[in-house]
């Protein structure tokens, strides 16, 4: 059991926001698929993927909730701000409007998750050059002035889709190393892998029956 | 019934899930990457599942912080194959009636095969992703028009002309399915349909539109004819249409795809009835027990005799013909054949005496022959 792809030493997890429309499902399923989803639906409530990766040798499961831009949901969404150690916070750098509402997400981040959770800034759509409406330099100054890391990336083309997700797990990682994000605390979005002791013949296990042989 | 109590059971099901599948759930899928197996889920797991997600609440239980609603998305998000398995009438002493539970697959994204049992499928929502991956679907004792798994309200038209791409196998055996309806034609990927132990009075004119279809079981239904079967149906190679009141198989004498018949329990009466797939340049094997022409003098020669020449490649009711009945048949079709041939001889003579006369009538002039004002008469 402890073989094969699914061994890994952390769960971490991530929420994805942003405006509706600025890309965020297509970033994950860039980043979990390596494809670009060019009609996608927008997103009901979230949606959901995983993908292993390697961080310093370690292998780090990323469990990636991924929310909807729309208004009518942002109750729901809201409520899966607690226990992520990472949120991608997304704009799309050919609408400014997405731009302008980042303080007000970030107002969101910073209330609803703790103090440990990497905030990281996309400027998506980087692909659309001739479309930009966001200048690099202005976002730049907005992710220093509030600590935040930052890249432009398009989920279209992929480039920097993967340094975005895994530059985040490298600072909670980071975080787990110097001691500032304390395991043992509740909602800080990190799991160590729990290991399971086998269970022995007979009893009953619990989740058995979920196993069927026909 | 109270809503709290009931949010609260959907909290206490969905929080031993999640703790459950957090420990186990990669180790699981893990193991059946290598020897697949279905992961069975009740429809109260599901429905609770459903509307866990629907509340907005985190991730983490309040009072279990090993409860993650993570770790159940995260299962159903990557298991293959998944078993549904709904029983009739109340689950335990719940709250919540089995019956009228809703619940979505729209997270399970990865799957190859879904298994249901005993769980209305109409009731079945989010399917939309299933059409890319989906390979094998079995429905039992679960739905009584076709359409109530595949046709749903939250999809748009352009779903609807969206075809299952890679589903090759659907078993719906054992249901209440009066008729093959029109969402069966966007299966366009189909190899293997199985509708026994239905209701079924005809095929209907819809499975012509499934271009790869080549086995078809309609055993144990109502169908009494199958009559222009050959032009409804493409490229079956397997047909079963055991146990059900046919008289005649006339329908598919031309299904010349046909390797495999089985006819057996049906009401096929007379050798007439049955030779007409004589002509069925691929059968092989023809099965026609429980008939009444199996007490008909020399069933077997006859039935045999119809495919002529191929008659030694078929096996009819398990057996191919032995030694006794290929004599036999090969003894008959040499008569037939000397019989045929001879008939051939006297056609020919006649032919050529008739030309001469036509000669000789045409060389003393038309309008005073005998023969010549007969054969303008004609
Ligand atoms: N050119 C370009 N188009 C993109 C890119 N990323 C997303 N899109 C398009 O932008 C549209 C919206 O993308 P989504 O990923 O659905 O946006 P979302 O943020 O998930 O939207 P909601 O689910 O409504 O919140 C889609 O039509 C995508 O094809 C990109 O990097 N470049
Ligand atoms: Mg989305």
């Amino acid at each position: 059991m402890s073989a094969g792809p699914y061994n890994y030493s952390y769960i971490f997890k991530y929420i994805i926001i942003g405006d509706m429309g600025v890309g965020k499902s297509c970033l994950l399923h860039q980043f979990t698929e390596k494809k670009f989803m060019a009609d996608c639906p927008h997103t009901i409530g979230v949606e959901f993927g995983t993908r292993i990766i390697e961080v310093s040798g370690q292998k780090i499961k990323l469990q990636i909730w991924d929310t909807a831009g729309q208004e009518r949901f942002r109750a729901v969404t809201r409520s899966y701000y607690r226990g992520a150690a990472g949120a991608l916070m997304v704009y799309d750098v050919t609408r400014r409007s997405t731009y302008n509402h980042l303080s007000s997400w970030l107002t969101d981040a910073r209330n609803l998750t703790n103090p440990n959770t990497v905030i990281f800034l996309i400027g998506n759509k980087s692909d659309l050059e001739a479309q930009r409406d966001v200048p690099y330099e202005e976002a730049k100054a907005f992710a220093d002035e509030n600590g935040l890391t930052f890249l432009e990336c398009s989920a279209k083309t992929g480039e920097n889709v993967e340094d975005a997700f895994l530059e985040t797990a490298r600072k909670i990682y980071q975080n787990i190393q110097d001691g500032s994000l304390d395991l043992n605390a509740a909602d800080t979005g990190v799991q160590p892998k729990q290991v399971v002791r086998p269970t022995t013949g007979g009893s009953a296990a619990p989740g058995e029956r979920k196993e069927c042989n026909c | 019934m109270a809503p709290i109590e009931k949010e609260e059971e959907i909290h206490a099901i969905v929080d031993d899930l999640s703790v459950r599948l957090g420990q186990l759930g990669d180790g699981w899928l893990t193991a059946s990457e290598k020897a697949p197996k279905y992961f069975e889920f009740t429809p109260i797991e599901l429905y609770a599942f459903t509307e866990r997600l629907k509340l907005a609440e985190p991730t983490i239980s309040e009072t279990n912080t090993s409860a993650d609603l993570s770790n159940t998305v995260d299962f159903l998000s990557r298991v293959k194959n998944l078993k549904i398995r709904g029983s009739r009438g109340y689950v335990r002493s719940s709250n919540i009636v089995c019956n009228s539970l809703s619940l979505s697959l729209h997270h399970c994204k990865n799957l190859l095969s879904l298994w249901v049992a005993d769980f209305d499928v109409s009731r079945i929502e989010g399917i939309s992703h299933l059409r890319k991956s989906l390979r094998r679907l079995v429905i039992h004792y679960s739905m009584s028009r076709i359409r109530d798994f595949f046709v749903k309200e939250e999809l748009s038209v352009a779903d609807f002309e969206d075809s299952w791409e890679s589903l090759e196998e659907a078993d719906f055996s054992f249901n209440h399915l009066e008729e093959i309806d029109d969402s069966i034609r966007s299966l366009k990927a189909l190899v293997r349909l199985n509708v026994s132990q239905n209701r079924l009075t005809s095929i209907g004119s819809t499975l012509q539109h499934l271009p790869r279809l080549s086995y078809l079981d309609l055993s144990k239904n109502n169908i009494a004819s199958v009559s222009g079967w050959s032009q409804l149906l493409g490229q079956i190679s397997v047909l079963k249409i055991a146990n059900n009141s046919i008289k005649s198989l006339e329908g598919i004498a031309k299904l010349y795809s046909l390797e495999v018949l089985d006819a057996s329990d049906n009401q096929l009466d007379t050798i007439e009835s049955v030779i007409f797939i004589g002509n069925l340049p691929c059968l092989e094997v023809l099965n026609l027990k429980g008939n009444k022409v199996r007490k008909v003098v020399e069933y077997r020669t006859r039935i045999l005799e119809a495919f002529e020449e191929r008659a030694g490649l078929v096996t009819l009711d398990g057996q191919p013909g032995d030694a006794h009945e290929k004599d036999t048949i090969a003894v008959r079709l040499a008569l037939k054949k000397a019989k045929e041939e001879k008939e051939m001889v006297d056609r020919e003579r006649k032919e050529k005496i008739e030309r001469s006369v036509r000669y000789i009538s045409n060389c003393e002039g038309s309008d005073t022959s005998p023969y010549g004002s007969f054969r303008n008469n004609l």
